[in-house]
């Protein structure tokens, strides 16, 4: 982007520098931190983003309750319901605003203009999401739980991944749900947010090139 | 002795939830109800979502700070 800061070249052998100066050229903390949008930005479908992270956010929240606690609360207290509930339906709803944001995006062709490593990142991101969902799933700890992965099982053996993904191993299915995929799942998001802040938002299809009106530094 | 009870509560008649939900088949497509009524409802809030104004939309900027896309 043109309004990038103007940062000199590090000595060659100095990585921090070189690191350094990387990140002051691409990820300056006015793309980071914007403090103003341009207008199109100004539309309800530019929330879907905002609300499917927000939802991870509760979805990471009330994991970290379950994780403390354990199934035999989970199944038995109403407080443990309570927190269960949260977490299952706070997925409901990352997934509902996640595939809103995939529409959104879809039909204003959001990989335009280099943008593509922001798009490839959020399909990453939602099939990790799935993955994720499934371990969930069978770490239920009920009957539905052993259901899901008596039949899974065969699926993955077909596919030629149940040697190392054993979904009839609770062990590893709860190890992967509670550590491996929430790291995974919110480290891409980070990634995916710093990218759509770097890239910046993308115009419309149908966006004018000239600068909008209400772009202008308001007069005093 | 008063018996412990584990899992959800359960009325006589068992909860709506634990039943199994009714399907709807038109040719080769099958879909349950739920499921149905979750697209429609997601399509209804994309919809939605390209009517409804923004609050605030066309209003200059505020901040002095250049703009940054």
């Amino acid at each position: 982007m043109s309004d990038l800061p103007q940062v000199p070249e590090a000595e060659p052998g100095n990585w921090t520098l070189s690191i350094r100066r990387f990140i002051e050229r691409r990820i300056p903390l006015a793309h980071l931190l914007p403090s103003r949008q341009p207008y199109w930005v100004g539309s309800w479908v530019y929330v879907f983003g905002a609300v499917a992270i927000a939802a991870l956010v509760m979805v990471i929240a009330t994991g970290v309750v379950l994780v403390f606690f354990g199934p035999q609360w989970w199944h038995v207290s109403d407080a443990g319901h309570f927190v269960n509930a949260m977490h299952f339906w706070s997925v409901q709803v990352f997934f509902v605003f996640m595939v809103l944001h995939l529409w959104g995006q879809y039909f204003a062709a959001g990989w335009r203009d280099g943008r593509a490593p922001t798009w490839a990142v959020g399909v990453v991101i939602f099939a990790v999401s799935v993955v994720a969902t499934f371990t969930g799933y069978i770490a239920q700890q009920n009957f539905d739980a052993q259901w899901i992965a008596i039949n899974a099982k065969d699926a993955m053996n077909a596919v030629g991944v149940g040697a190392f993904f054993n979904v009839l191993n609770f062990g590893q299915m709860y190890g992967l749900h509670v550590m491996f995929f929430p790291i995974l799942v919110v480290t891409l998001v980070a990634v995916h947010v710093v990218l759509v802040r770097v890239k910046g938002v993308v115009k419309p299809l149908e966006a004018p090139e000239a600068e909008p009106p209400t772009e202008q530094e308001p007069q005093p | 002795m008063v018996e412990p009870t584990y899992g959800p509560v359960r009325t006589e008649e068992g909860s709506a939830v634990d039943a199994p939900a009714t399907y709807l088949s038109w040719g080769f497509i099958l879909i349950s109800i739920p499921n149905l009524l979750m697209i429609i409802g997601m399509i209804v809030v994309f919809i939605a979502a390209l009517i409804v104004p923004f609050p605030h939309r066309g209003r200059p900027p505020v901040s002095k700070e250049p703009r940054h896309e």
